[in-house]
């Protein structure tokens, strides 16, 4: 489990930044709500 | 007999999605994961974070989302609405919590304009003893009773303007600018000398840290004050959203919006304490305003450039508490228009009941920390009512008709642990009244003076308990009162 710091930093960025730009993809380019 | 939704909504989906996450980002993503995250294990604690990231707070914003939308009222109004009139008390008392927070809350937002001030006038200076000028700040009730007075001003001032054109409009500038911000500050730390030793500090996993109970305990209890899980601040925003509002993605994106922002400030925090600090790890130790105004500020004198540093890291810290608080406000508001009240009135009967009530916490920095105290833990007892409050509706029945139906994020297990809310807040809930029984040994039950007992269990427990006994007195009268829905 002792990875190397760098290792777990490339993890965490991938996650968040990751996460978010998925996210902020769907948001914008999935259908809005119609009313 | 409510207002028509048309006309009091977001109008647009960004609209929405900036005003959650300008809910969510608080001054707590700024000086406190960063401290927390490093002071419990690094990439461990960022990894417990994650982990309950899913099991807690992307359920219960869910959870808020449905009773918001569903019941077109804010917290007390769609409590009974969703659960029965019997429920209504439940929903005063979560209003209670968040309120409670509301009005010491924006006397943190005026030290952040203060310091930002101090910073813009070159009042930070190589040499500047910053312990000494957070004292003699904090000393001074006036200008703190002053700021509030700047900082309700500027809440009203959004919040009477309404959805689209004052909290939409509003986050839209704000929350953007809080990310600019956070990314500049972080680029501008990389560059600082010995920053790597930041990072290393800042994502160093052990194998211990990853079996230490204390790491996932630290990282839902930030997850649950970080994210406005529980809050009913959500749940107050999705009263006013489109009929096939996507919940489930607007509840995800709220969540890593609110960890990127948490994420990046310690790779501006971490650094910049490592490269210069004499005491690294007593600055991570010293609680988050003796980080913020103490340890940064002084670092901010002495680094070059330091005071653009300054201006931008008090800007942010001021713009993601005024968009938490426009929130706080804005549940409030809600509130009283669901008893019939107008918009305007509303807002300024909110703004007036946070002067008066937040004014002994500008007076006092004792009250402030025992009102933190007992609030902030309280938002996990808001975050088991939530909890509660779903399971009896039926988790299955709102996920297949109420949420399912309008997300593209189709996993039921996502929306669906919230069966064990109530398991994992008797766990950390648990473990944490255990370890503050023991800092008060034998008289853990007292509360008064409250000058003495500032942080017992017992002064929590008071405190809760009359907000309660109140709540559950009046629970018919405000049914009654819950009468104006906005009309779909």
């Amino acid at each position: 489990m002792n990875m190397s710091w760098q290792v777990n930093m490339f993890i965490s960025m991938a996650i968040i930044y990751g996460g978010i730009i998925w996210c902020l993809y769907m948001v914008a380019t999935t259908k809005e709500a119609e009313e | 007999m409510g207002k028509k939704l048309e006309g009091n909504m977001w109008t647009s989906r960004w609209g929405l999605v900036l005003a959650s996450i300008g809910m969510a980002v608080g001054t707590g993503n700024i000086w406190r994961f960063p401290r927390v995250s490093a002071a419990n294990g690094g990439a461990a604690f960022f990894f417990a974070y994650i982990l309950a990231l899913f099991v807690w707070a992307i359920p219960l914003l869910a959870v808020e989302g449905v009773f918001g939308k569903t019941a077109r009222m804010g917290v007390i109004g769609a409590f009974k609405h969703m659960c029965g009139r019997a429920w209504t008390w439940v929903g005063a008392l979560m209003s209670i919590i968040v309120l409670g927070v509301v009005f010491y809350y924006a006397v943190v937002v005026g030290w952040c304009i203060r310091y930002f001030l101090y910073a813009a006038t070159g009042t930070l200076k190589p040499g500047l003893d910053t312990e000494a000028l957070w004292k003699t700040f904090a000393a001074n009730g006036t200008m703190q009773g002053i700021l509030l007075v700047v900082v309700i001003a500027a809440c009203v001032f959004i919040a009477s303007k309404g959805i689209a054109a004052g909290l939409e409009r509003a986050n839209k500038i704000m929350v953007p600018a809080i990310f600019v911000l956070l990314i500049f500050l972080a680029i501008r730390a990389a560059f600082l000398p010995n920053a790597v030793k930041g990072y290393e500090f800042y994502f160093t996993a052990r194998a211990a840290d990853f079996m230490n109970p204390k790491t996932y305990l630290e990282a839902f209890t930030q997850v649950s004050w970080s994210t406005g899980a529980g809050w009913g601040l959500f749940l107050t925003y999705f009263v006013y959203v489109k009929k096939r509002e996507d919940i489930m993605l607007t509840a995800v994106t709220t969540c890593f919006a609110d960890t990127t922002a948490a994420f990046t400030a310690g790779l501006c925090v971490i650094p910049t304490i490592f490269a210069f600090s004499p005491d690294p790890m007593a600055a991570v130790k010293s609680g988050n305003t003796g980080l913020a105004f103490i340890h940064l500020t002084k670092l901010f004198c002495e680094i070059p450039g330091g005071t653009i540093m300054a201006l931008a890291f008090f800007l942010a810290l001021i713009l993601a508490a005024l968009s938490s608080e426009i929130a706080m406000i804005e549940l409030g508001a809600r509130i009283l228009e669901d008893a019939g009240w107008n918009r305007k009135k509303a807002t300024w009967g909110i703004a007036l009941a946070t002067l008066v009530l937040g004014m002994p916490s500008a007076l006092s920095g004792t009250f402030l920390d025992n009102q933190d105290w007992v609030w902030g833990v309280g938002l996990m007892v808001s975050c088991l009512l939530l909890g509660i409050a779903a399971i009896k509706v039926g988790v299955a029945k709102i996920w297949d008709e109420i949420v399912a139906p309008d997300t593209v994020i189709k996993v039921p297990w996502m929306f669906k642990v919230v069966y064990f809310t109530p398991i994992l807040f008797a766990w950390v809930f648990g473990w944490w009244f255990k370890q503050a029984i023991s800092w008060y040994p034998g008289e853990w039950y007292k509360w008064l003076p409250i000058s003495k007992y500032t942080f017992t269990p017992g002064t929590m427990l008071w405190q809760w308990g009359i907000a309660a006994a109140v709540c559950i007195i009046l629970n018919n009268w405000l049914a009654d009162k819950m009468t104006h829905r906005l009309e779909v």
